[in-house]
């Protein structure tokens, strides 16, 4: 027999092998998917009256709609960069806004480290201001390439803040911005920018305490 | 008589169709509140969770109950194991290209300064959505995997997705079979999204420790 020969049966004989084996597993497969559709035996469902089930269910959906939001509140994008004002399912305004740019300062010679995310998870209003004053943190310093003032006074600016700003813990807010051309990028140190009118609407609409959901 | 018989068979196959949909019913229902009872004890925590529906092609994110943002599936297909009827953590995911964070330089102009009109488009050293992957996979315990991409966007997504349907019609039975000699179980679920900016939205969404529900 010669060489090429032998090699033909080789190969012959290995992919009947893989063709036998890509068979049966292929078959386990099969059975396995029928599986995902048929997991509710009759021994699961035995003793059910559909009216139960029917009560049961109608109570479950009440005990969920409980745990809805109740009154206003916001949801942020911070993907899109787009703020939804809501009330139960309803949309009552969408605002184009800025967001976290996810980039990351460290501390020259220092051991701090910060990274621009918007935070995100479930938060609620804890304050509400009128035109707020910037207190800036250390990093604004650090980023600018200026000395960390040890005054108190020097930290404050005014003005950059919009007229409103809403508080939602650890030094984050939603407020308002000199860069509308920056509005919908993805920019902050991640505070939340939104522009005058919408700041405006959503400030009026939301109290403390208000929901606000943030992905 | 013959009009009789025929009436007899008319009730009697009304009888069972009648009693096959009252069972369809039940199931439907019960199944149902299995759903509700899972999404229930999600929903009291303080944390977001996915639902992923396959029968419906839905994929939502919510928290307390709400859809903060659902992404419409083009396709949808799973293999092995089915999944668990419980809530399902996200333990990892994974892509060929992980954006990766910009470096600030201190001292350097402010981020307004930075921008570079170039064709009335602001280019800024950020993260954003345009810079997540549209190919990726999430792995949730359970040894479940869920692949996600676009529908094809462009000739090499079209060859991304041959690629990937070959491995998915030729890997995936040789898997089960090796898994199942080892006793071990897999399932793995392949979604199609509408577009690339809805497959990069949902990367950036879903994150690590995520829990949820799939429904089949």
């Amino acid at each position: 027999m010669s060489v090429k020969k032998v090699i033909f049966i080789l190969l012959v004989v290995l992919a009947s092998i893989f063709l036998i084996l890509e068979m049966i597993g292929y078959y386990i497969g099969l059975s396995q998917k029928l599986q995902w559709k048929l997991d509710v035996s009759d021994s699961n469902l035995e003793g059910k009256k559909l009216n139960e089930l029917q009560v049961k269910n109608t109570l479950l959906q009440k005990k969920l709609s409980t745990i809805f939001p109740k009154g206003f509140y916001i949801v942020v994008d911070t993907g899109n960069n787009i703020l939804y004002l809501k009330k139960g399912t309803e949309t009552l305004r969408k605002a184009v806004i800025s967001c976290g740019s996810g980039d990351i300062l460290e501390e020259p010679g220092g051991n701090r480290k910060w990274v621009f995310d918007t935070p995100r998870g479930e938060f609620f209003v804890k304050s509400k201001l009128i035109d707020p004053d910037w207190i800036r943190p250390d990093w604004a310093f650090i980023e600018e390439g200026e000395e960390i003032p040890k005054r108190f006074e020097d930290r404050v600016d005014t003005g950059v803040l919009g007229d409103y700003a809403l508080g939602f813990g650890n030094g984050y807010f939603i407020h308002g911005t000199l860069y509308t051309r920056l509005l919908g990028r993805n920019v902050t140190h991640g505070c939340i920018r939104v522009g005058d009118e919408d700041l405006k609407a959503v400030f009026r609409a939301v109290s403390i305490g208000s929901k606000i959901f943030i992905y | 008589m013959r009009l009789k018989i025929g009436a007899f068979f008319f009730a009697f196959l009304g009888l069972i169709f009648a009693l096959e949909s009252r069972a369809s019913d039940k199931t439907k229902v019960f199944l149902d509140n299995q759903v509700l009872e899972q999404e229930l004890d999600l929903a009291k925590a303080p944390s977001f969770y996915f639902v992923l529906n396959l029968a419906e092609k839905k994929l939502a994110l919510k928290s307390r109950g709400i859809i903060l943002k659902e992404w419409q599936l083009k396709r949808v297909r799973y293999w092995g194991k089915p999944v668990p009827s419980r809530s399902l953590a996200m333990i990892k995911k994974t892509a060929p290209f992980i954006p990766q964070r910009k470096s600030i330089k201190p001292g350097a102009a402010e981020v307004q300064d930075k921008t570079k009109e170039k064709q009335d488009k602001l280019e800024l050293e950020v993260l954003e959505l345009d810079d997540m992957p549209y190919v990726y996979s999430f792995y949730l315990e359970g040894n479940i995997s869920i692949s996600i991409r676009p529908g094809a966007v462009s000739l090499p997504s079209f060859l991304g997705g041959v690629a990937h349907s070959f491995k998915w019609y030729f890997f995936n039975p040789i898997k089960t079979l090796w898994l199942t000699l080892r006793k071990k179980s897999y399932a793995t679920i392949d979604l199609s999204l509408e577009s690339k900016k809805e497959a990069q939205a949902l990367y950036w969404s879903l994150l690590e420790g995520l829990k949820g529900i799939i429904i089949v």
